[in-house]
């Protein structure tokens, strides 16, 4: 197989398992309050998702600083969502 | 580089020095497909990320509304959509490939996949939004609503372009094409992984 | 000056400095009508005042603008303009316009929607002018070389055009009035011209540092494109208390806040652009007018924009001397140096002269920008007070007024300065040459 498609197959496996976690640990199916270490596994999950996305599926590993940058940013924003999520 | 000095008023008509080649777009440069598409990939990510912190911001002055809202969102469309999102992303990655290795055929092959995975996402939710409207909720309802169907729906609209743009890269396969069309496409994907987690399901 | 026909642009540009010299003098005649509220009242009403001080604002900066198209787009389509006898004609028309309206302004006569108050006919003409403009400047382009310079410039005057078409839409609808109101209002200096902005300054920057046209392309393209992006939906910063639906509060908040992006990216550009330039440009001061031009509208514009821009500080602040503080300095940044800067560019070409009254040019920036920059602190702290004392503690309007007393007096003593320091600039252009006060080694002998 194709060593470039085998590593999107891998990363798909990975977002796909990562997707299945936040819906358990988010409660997709009860209507439960979600805990402060339920929402920080959804967004841990959804960080390492858009840095997946941002690394394979848009080939930013050919850009390392941009990813960095891109990391970064996803990093801060989801900390600021987090804060904001246990204040409300 | 020298600075030569020249006093002179003709500066319209010294010749543009030897230009750099047109594809130098320096710290763009090394960008997979067109850099104007990372300026706009940038963008939304900020539109998005404010819309987000918006809401969760909004949701501080009113959790009990918010919180009344949201539980009637149907969260396991919003996870299976993201399944649907992600497969797709693949799909468009694969094109990306083939379309490097110049195979049209295959080419065209994915990125209708991926392009049919675009539209089971927007039938979902089009069920979705058909059974909240049902229900009397509409973007001007206030609260959590208004936000909910604002960010949702600016980023349907956003599947609804990409859906256009893989179409046009389809009609013309070449792998800078591709590669700007996916990165559009992916874009609309990476939104979504963080639209999904705190608009369904943080509560 | 390569062309016969860029002299067009000098007597745009004359008619543009005296309405630019009457602009700031009626400026500073209702910043007295702030402190002695009576002055005048029963002649020349605040109302009319104001009116004369924005409208010639506007007509001037256009002026401006339709000069610099006339100056730059033959250099850059390496062409004359399609037809100078037009390019006259539409001078006559929007100076007996404008005219008209300064003069029917004094006997009350004015259709009183705000800085669209011309009569009719006043407005009819100013379309038959942009449409005669806009014919002779497309016809050029479209005979000659494109370059990015002149799509960005056409597209800047093209939107200028149809948006101010609706100016004539005036729906009974009070909200729908104002909605539209918005799209000439908002879509011209937070959208359009800022694609002019972008143009002029990059034709401006491409002079007379000699960076090569490609990278100013892209710069470019990235500035037009943000602009573009923030700016149309920003429209719904305006949309927030009107009666639109609540949804522009978001729409509005989100986008407008990102409408400092193109300024800023302004900025790094023209300090890029100078910073790589591989050439030593005898007009310093056409130099120091567009860099201060970059900077002085990413504060004006961009972080004055934004200390207001979202719903929840606008709720507050909103129609308090904030926005005036805002309005000043964006004006003044944005637009007003920029035809600053492009004049001071191209009057010595115009004048087949060398660069001259360079100090006294270089000194009016100074004065200038230092008077508008004291006046919008001014005016910021006034709109901080009477959010405080009127939004947060309920007082009167009329109570709070008396209380600012104090910073209405400062905007009046900057005003004065701002008039002081536009005088010297026109003196500069105008004036005699001294050669006296050219900066050392500048006397290069004109061609």
């Amino acid at each position: 197989m194709n060593p470039d498609i085998r590593r999107l197959l891998i990363v798909w496996a990975a977002l796909s398992a990562l997707t299945v976690t936040t819906m358990i640990s988010g409660g997709a199916t009860s209507p439960a309050r979600v805990g402060a270490l339920g929402l920080a596994v959804v967004l841990a999950a959804a960080v390492i998702k858009v840095v997946l996305v941002l690394a394979h599926y848009l080939d930013l590993r050919q850009a390392p600083g941009w990813l960095s940058g891109f990391r970064l940013a996803t990093l801060v924003l989801a900390a600021a969502l987090y804060g904001l999520a246990l204040i409300g | 580089m020298t600075r030569s000095r020249t006093p002179t008023l003709t500066d319209s008509t010294i010749p543009d020095a030897a230009a750099p080649p047109a594809d130098d777009w320096g710290p763009f440069t090394g960008l997979p497909g067109h850099p104007l598409m990372w300026v706009l990939i940038g963008s939304e990510l900020l539109v998005f990320g404010a819309a987000l912190l918006g809401l969760l911001g909004g949701r501080i002055a009113d959790p009990v509304g918010f919180r009344l809202a949201q539980d009637h969102l149907d969260r396991l469309a919003g996870g299976v959509n993201t399944l649907v999102l992600l497969t797709s992303g693949l799909f468009v990655a694969i094109a990306v490939v083939r379309a490097k290795a110049a195979r049209v055929a295959a080419t065209r092959g994915w990125l209708a996949a991926s392009a049919g995975l675009g539209l089971m996402f927007l039938a979902v939710k089009a069920v979705e939004y058909a059974t909240e409207i049902g229900a009397g909720w509409g973007l001007d309802s206030g609260g959590f609503i208004t936000l909910y169907f604002l960010i949702t729906g600016f980023h349907a609209l956003h599947v609804v372009m990409g859906l256009i743009i893989l179409g046009i890269v389809a009609r013309w396969p070449t792998a800078g094409n591709v590669a700007t069309g996916a990165a559009f496409w992916h874009m609309v994907d990476l939104v979504w992984l963080l639209v999904f987690p705190v608009v369904y399901l943080v509560r | 000056m390569k062309y016969e026909s860029q002299s067009i642009a000098k007597w745009y540009w004359f008619v543009a400095m005296a309405l630019f010299a009457v602009q700031v003098t009626v400026g500073v005649l209702a910043g007295y009508v702030y402190v002695a509220p009576n002055f005048l009242s029963e002649l020349l009403p605040f109302n009319i005042i104001r009116m004369l001080h924005t409208n010639a604002l506007i007509v001037w900066l256009l002026l401006g603008f339709f000069g610099a198209a006339y100056y730059l787009i033959p250099e850059e389509s390496e062409r004359e303009i399609y037809s100078p006898k037009l390019a006259y004609l539409q001078l006559v028309i929007l100076v007996i316009g404008a005219g008209g309206a300064v003069v029917g302004y004094l006997f009350r006569i004015h259709e009183g929607r705000e800085f669209l108050e011309q009569p009719l006919w006043v407005k009819l003409g100013i379309i038959v002018a942009a449409l005669i403009f806009l014919f002779n400047i497309s016809m050029t382009v479209l005979a000659g070389r494109k370059t990015a310079i002149t799509n960005v410039l056409l597209l800047g005057l093209w939107g200028i055009a149809v948006f101010f078409l609706f100016s004539l839409y005036n729906p009974a609808n009070l909200v729908l009035d104002k909605m539209y109101w918005w799209w000439v209002v908002h879509l011209w200096v937070e959208g359009v011209w800022e694609l002019v902005m972008a143009s002029v300054l990059a034709f401006i920057l491409l002079k007379l540092t000699g960076v090569d046209r490609e990278v100013v392309e892209k710069w470019l393209y990235v500035i037009v494109a943000t602009s573009l992006f923030t700016g149309v939906l920003g429209t719904g910063h305006h949309y927030y208390w009107i009666g639109t639906p609540g949804y522009w509060q978001w729409i509005g908040s989100i986008f407008s806040s990102l409408e400092v992006i193109p300024f800023f990216a302004m900025v790094v550009f023209s300090f890029m652009m100078v910073w790589k330039g591989k050439r030593d440009h005898p007009n310093k001061a056409a130099l120091l007018w567009s860099l201060g031009c970059a900077v002085l509208a990413f504060f004006g514009a961009g972080v004055w924009g934004f200390m207001h821009t979202l719903h929840p500080v606008n709720y507050y602040t909103h129609g308090t001397q904030v926005t005036a503080a805002h309005g000043h300095l964006a004006f003044f940044g944005a637009y007003v140096a920029l035809n600053l800067a492009i004049m001071t560019y191209a009057f010595p070409h115009l004048l087949k002269r060398s660069p001259y009254n360079q100090v006294l040019n270089m000194a009016s920036f100074w004065v200038m920008t230092s008077a508008m920059a004291f006046m919008t602190f001014t005016l910021t702290f006034a709109g901080a007070v009477q959010t405080h004392l009127q939004r947060v503690l309920g007082m009167n309007f009329m109570e709070v007024q008396d209380q600012l007393a104090l910073f209405y007096w400062m905007r009046l003593g900057s005003g004065i300065v701002v008039v002081l320091g536009a005088l010297m600039w026109l003196y500069a252009m105008l004036g005699p040459k001294a050669a006296s006060t050219e900066l050392a080694g500048q006397a290069a002998p004109a061609e």
